[in-house]
């Protein structure tokens, strides 16, 4: 169980934020808290005043009454419902700009941090728990209770004191004796303080039993979730579990994980979830048992009148269902503070802002320098060396192609020029300064780069090529074109505004030659000096890939270009060959150099070669 | 596919029976005493004031007053304590019935055949049968539920309310239903809003999961880094939320002129009913004691009306998913048969006679009046440009799509006669997505129960694909788990790694026909010669089809067929093709350009 002082700040930095979101959500929710507060003893009090009144048979003043309190609860109650509808609409707005603000932020940390799957993990399961149990939102719900809570058990207490001080008038001396008030205070406040002092401990037991099912439950959540979304509901992956005849398989799991994990959790979490509202209906019932008994004495010795009766009972029952709710809800502030604390824990993570302040000196020339120094590196979690003692300059305006065996080394080399990794030692400098200096979006600005396995969002096309919201209409149908798609797209209803992907119903699946065509032509969209391709064509057709590799040639023409690929040929003709081979380079040179070496790469250049003679 | 519309009482029966079926017949039982003991207690603890009223105010000795009400109101808190436990273990139970119930759900899916679940239509029905199971607890057959006892609780409560509420005066009844009409009505229109904006619900919470989950993917961080995404994702949000701005605004709006409906209804029902029964008092038709039981009585009748139509709508609401769950079980044709296969586990012909297919949201054939003999141990490639309906081809060859029009026969059995899981024994195809499982390595690999694994077999499947050296190398070896969305130690393998472990899953499966599509474009040139030089190894005995954009794998099959526009455009011998000089000698020449020997000059 956390402190609660932890708790207390956790919910007071959320509260703050939603504030900088929002000012009024707060004054409305103290507004909401207040009436609904007060307006349930306007019922309490108006009932026992009638009741008095028609036993003493002065039917004139209960007509009052109830047309007074009728209307005095209608008021209220109104304005409680009218803050009420503001507060939601308002919340619910609010609700998705925390999913947004965190991504925003999450986005601008180092891709080291953020690309690790355990912190993806923790998001999902921080948003799935957010699914389940709510958010902020539910957490501010939570607290208008708590605090209408307070303000209801303070009446109810004043209340129960103003019974216990008064005097009896009886003749009986037993009943004048339980019904003084020094001994009336007793025992109702001493009854009271002993529920709580058993129930508020017994409460946190049971709440730290159930977060500790939740952590459990959470796990066989993911597996479930990954079998029904990822498996069963994903069409693509159908093909194949069919003709492998997966379905056994597959049932087994899904039975291990819901028979075994899944429902036996949750029968756990059920039985918790009853012992404790019985728990909390027993408490509830003692103390209203021995209030009465209080109340009937009072009545009985003519401390209190009759309508009392209805009216005390009233309070009585309604201050211990407010008490175990206002209880129940510190328990539901404590989980769900819980779990959003890892929230702020993700916006404090100050040391993993990209660093580097130095701008970028815009050259229309296109001048940059890059060289690697004595670079080394190994990935965080390993300490297998992927790149060993690097030493290279590129040269400017040239063509260069990387080759080398899968796992050689060359997307790692491409990952540290872009600033998603860090060298471990050694050092990559721009026109002679260690790029991590530089600021990280303009230092980036300078490559465009297609990744092997690049990703396309299931937005219109002409955002996932321009990637902003504004775009240049004619540039982007000059790189569609250039990428050799804007045929297949004016094609379409719906030309560049079509939606990829499925996702969205009029969507469109594009093969993934095509989804290729589209990520080139994002890369030329953002025209930057560098242009990177790992593994371009890989899944293009011959005659694409040659027209590919034509149009880029006239596209690089004034930029520094990078290509890997498995395909050979693609960089026979790169003045400037660099070969990879268990995280170094090996050899260097033009095509005609390295065949004459005999090495890495004539061998690579045969074995592939040998099928076209 | 016609949709069926199944009545309320078939669909009580369906769900009651299942319920009964998952759990014990005596959980039946508690929900039957929830209703009982939920309609009792509020009319008891009308009865309590009442009581105690008739008590203190007539002429009875303070030890008997003082015992008859602080026992009736002992008893009475039992009663609470008891419903307390019988309601909420009643919903547990419910709730641990969704998820016995999800296996209706999943073994459907699995067993369903691959083009109806594919299609546009599959997956609507697949998305609507998941919401019996999957949506919480408002939706499903758990709700359905609970909400058919909620109703029945209600409506007897009610009716115990009005037969009370009668003997004071029927004029009194009528007037609270009516004034509970307009409620009813209010209620009725914003549920009404909510029906008519499911769609638009459900699309944004689509589109907010979807960029909820793709913008912390670590698989799109390096993208959305590279080209600062961060913006374009702050705008996708922002236009989300203000997309919602104006529902949400409607949708309270709605909400709150029911909430003042219902403020203004209970204000004047107050005033009427109190004044009313102050008249009688004034009359002394009645005493005090009784007038504080109709107080009680009447305010609950309201309540039950209320409730009873609250109960209904949400239990129509989801006799609508239990119809539809109903349907996505009629949908799809199952996959498995009991017959014993006609077909011999051996290399197998392939004829397609006339074959044409397109898919059922499309009016254009992928495939059209396509006929081609594969022969028995046959080599055959496939080439064509992307698009040209290559892996549609496979995919109606192994069973997986049927032709729209024309058949398909293996070893001259035609395969509509066959049943889809015989026809799918005969192949083993890896096909271009690369597919892995958040399992381990073993059921990766081999697909099967862990009781069921070959384990020489599996090891040998391992080395003939060339990535037993890196499994071997992996800290659990076969049993390490792969990917990170579970296991915080699962791995991660690269492109080529991938394109291995989908070989030895085809290798594994070791069917009479091996299907490749584009195995090799991961590869390094090494891997890849080595696939090329090791293949006629792989697939001996075996009758084989290999897609691929490289070229030079044609070189090693017997025979090639060019695919364009869902036809064969020509077919025949590497050399046969090269010397005819088409399309396939124009493809070859371009790509095989730059590796050849001679001396070329860079003309482009």
């Amino acid at each position: 169980m956390t402190k609660k002082s932890e708790i207390f700040n956790t919910v007071y930095r959320l509260l703050k934020l939603m504030h900088s979101f929002d000012k009024d959500l707060i004054p409305l929710s103290l507004l909401c808290a207040i009436f609904s507060g007060i307006t349930p003893y306007l019922a309490i009090f108006m009932s026992g005043l009638l009741l008095d009144n028609l036993h003493s048979k002065n039917y004139e003043l209960a007509f009052y009454i109830v047309i007074f309190f009728s209307t005095l609860i209608f008021i209220l109650s109104y304005l409680k419902e009218y803050f009420q509808k503001i507060r939601c609409k308002k919340n619910n707005c609010n609700e998705p700009k925390f999913a947004a603000f965190i991504r925003d932020k999450m986005l601008s940390y180092k891709y080291e941090k953020i690309q690790s799957p355990q912190v993806y993990q923790k998001l999902v399961l921080l948003e799935r728990m957010i699914n389940i149990s709510g958010g902020v939102d539910a957490l501010v719900a939570k607290l208008i209770i708590f605090l209408k809570g307070l303000i209801s058990s303070l009446i109810s207490f004043i209340m129960i004191i103003y019974l216990c001080l008064t005097l009896p008038q009886s003749d009986n001396q037993v009943l004048s004796f339980i019904a003084s008030p020094i001994v009336s205070t007793l025992i109702i406040c001493s009854f009271i303080a002993l529920t709580l002092m058993i129930i508020i401990p017994k409460n946190r037991k049971f709440n730290q039993a159930l977060q500790d099912l939740l952590q459990i439950q959470g796990k066989s959540e993911l597996a479930i979730t990954s079998i029904i979304t990822d498996i069963l509901q994903n069409y693509k992956v159908g093909a194949t579990t069919r003709i492998y005849d997966m379905g056994d398989m597959l049932k087994q799991r899904l039975m291990d994980v819901n028979e075994n994990d899944i429902i036996k959790c949750h029968k756990m979490f059920a039985d918790y979830i009853t012992n404790l509202a019985v728990f909390h209906s027993i408490s509830k019932s003692a103390i209203i048992a021995v209030a009465y008994f209080v109340i009937l004495v009072k009545i009985l010795s003519n401390a209190i009148t009759i309508g009392m009766f209805t009216t005390y009972g009233l309070m009585i029952t309604f201050f211990t269902s407010t008490l175990m709710d206002t209880l129940s809800s510190y328990t539901t502030i404590c989980s769900i503070s819980n779990y959003l604390k890892y929230y702020l824990e993700i916006l404090d993570w100050k040391e993993c802002e990209e660093s580097g302040s130095i701008p970028i000196e815009k050259r229309l020339d296109n001048e940059y320098e890059i060289e690697f120094k004595d670079v080394c590196f190994h990935y965080p979690d390993t300490d297998v060396e992927v790149l060993k003692n690097i030493n290279f300059k590129l040269n400017l305006k040239e063509k260069m192609a990387i080759v080398g065996k899968n796992g050689a080394g060359k997307s790692t080399f491409i990952h540290l020029l872009v600033r998603l990794y860090k060298p471990t030692s050694g050092m990559i400098t721009l026109n002679g300064i260690d790029i991590q200096k530089y600021d990280y979006s303009e230092y980036i600005s300078l490559f465009s780069v297609v990744f092997q396995q690049f990703k396309m969002f299931a937005f219109s096309i002409k955002e996932n090529v321009t990637t902003t919201k504004n775009c240049d209409e004619k540039k982007l149908r000059e790189v569609l074109t250039q990428a050799g798609i804007m045929e297949r797209i004016d094609e379409l209803e719906l030309g560049v505004d079509t939606f990829l992907m499925k996702y969205n119903e009029d969507g469109v699946e594009f093969s993934g030659g095509e989804m290729q065509k589209l990520a080139i032509a994002r890369a030329l969209y953002k025209d930057a000096p560098y242009v990177i391709l790992d593994e371009p064509t890989a899944a293009l057709d011959p005659v694409s890939e040659y027209e590919i590799y034509k149009g880029f040639d006239a596209m690089v023409q004034d930029k520094t270009s990078i290509y890997i690929s498995h395909r050979m040929s693609s960089c026979r003709f790169c003045p400037n060959i660099i070969v990879f081979d268990m995280g170094e380079i090996v050899e260097t040179g033009s095509h005609d150099d390295l065949l004459k070496l005999d090495g890495v790469y004539s061998t690579m250049w045969n074995a592939q070669a040998q099928y076209y003679e | 596919m016609n949709k069926k519309n199944y009545s309320v009482l078939s669909n009580l029966k369906y769900s009651l029976g299942f319920f009964v079926f998952y759990m014990k017949k005596s959980t039946l039982f508690i929900g039957v005493m929830d209703i009982v003991i939920g309609v009792a207690i509020p009319f008891v603890s009308v009865f309590i004031p009442s009581i105690a009223i008739y008590y203190l105010t007539g002429d009875f000795d303070v030890i008997t007053s003082i015992i008859v009400i602080i026992s009736s109101i002992v008893i009475f808190q039992l009663i609470s304590i008891l419903s307390v436990k019988l309601e909420k273990t009643f919903s547990g139970k419910l709730f641990i019935f969704r998820l016995h119930f999800t296996k209706e759900y999943s073994d459907h899916i699995i067993d369903m055949d691959y083009e109806a679940m594919e299609s546009t239509q599959g997956r609507k029905q697949c998305a609507n049968g998941l919401e019996m199971v999957y949506m919480g607890n408002e939706d499903g057959i758990e709700a359905y539920l609970r909400y058919f006892f909620g109703v029945v609780k209600n409506l007897l409560g009610l009716v115990i309310s009005i037969i009370i509420t009668y003997t004071l005066h029927p004029l009194i009844v009528v007037f609270l239903i009516l004034s509970s009409v307009g409620v009813i009505y209010f209620n009725d229109q914003f549920h009404k809003f909510n029906v008519e904006n499911e769609d638009f619900n459900a699309a944004y919470y689509a589109r907010n999961q979807y960029l909820e989950k793709t913008s912390i993917d670590p698989k799109n961080i390096k993208d959305i880094k590279l080209y600062s995404m961060q913006k374009w994702i702050a705008n996708l949000y922002e236009r989300l939320i203000n997309d919602r701005k104006k529902y949400i605004d409607i949708y309270f709006n709605i909400r709150f002129k029911s909430t003042q409906f219902t403020l203004v209804s209970t204000f004047l029902k107050d005033i009427i009913v109190y004044l009313y029964l102050i008249y009688c008092l004034i009359q002394n038709t009645i005493d005090v004691p009784y007038f504080i039981m109709y107080v009680g009585v009447i305010s609950t009748l309201s309540n039950w009306l209320i409730e009873v139509f609250n109960n209904y709508k949400e239990f129509i609401r989801n006799d609508i998913v239990i119809s539809n769950f109903r349907n996505f079980k009629q949908y799809g044709k199952p996959l498995k048969s009991n017959g014993k296969s006609l077909l011999k586990n051996e290399a197998h012909s392939i004829t397609l006679e006339n074959v044409s297919f397109k898919y059922s949201d499309n009016d254009k054939y992928s495939i059209d009046n396509l006929s081609l003999e594969i022969k028995k141990g046959e080599k055959l490639a496939i080439v064509g440009a992307n698009g040209a309906g290559k892996t549609t081809l496979v995919k109606l060859i192994c069973g997986l799509y049927t032709p729209t029009k024309g058949r398909i026969l293996i070893d001259g059995i035609d395969c509509a006669t066959l049943c889809k899981d015989q026809i799918f024994k005969e192949f083993s195809v890896v096909f271009q997505d690369e597919v892995i499982f958040a399992f381990d390595v073993e059921s990766n690999v081999t697909g099967n129960i862990e009781s069921k694994t070959d384990y020489i077999k599996l090891e040998q499947a391992l080395k003939q694909a060339g990535i037993y050296d890196k499994i071997e190398s992996l800290p659990n070896n076969i049993k390490q788990n792969m990917t990170k969305r579970i296991y915080e130690d699962g791995v991660e393998f690269s492109g080529g790694e991938s394109s291995k472990l989908m070989l030895a899953r085809a290798l594994y499966n070791d069917a009479p026909v091996m299907i490749l599509d584009e195995p090799t474009s991961a590869l390094d040139p090494i891997a890849e010669s080595i696939l090329y030089e090791s293949y006629n190894q792989l697939i001996e005995n075996k009758t084989s089809i290999f897609i691929s954009h490289r070229l030079s794998s044609t070189r090693f099959c017997d025979r090639i067929i060019l695919l364009g526009d869902g036809a064969i455009l020509e077919i025949g011998t590497h050399e046969q093709l090269m010397n005819k000089g088409g399309a396939y000698h124009n493809m070859f020449d371009i790509q095989s350009h730059y590796y050849k020997k001679s001396e070329v000059k860079n003309n482009d």
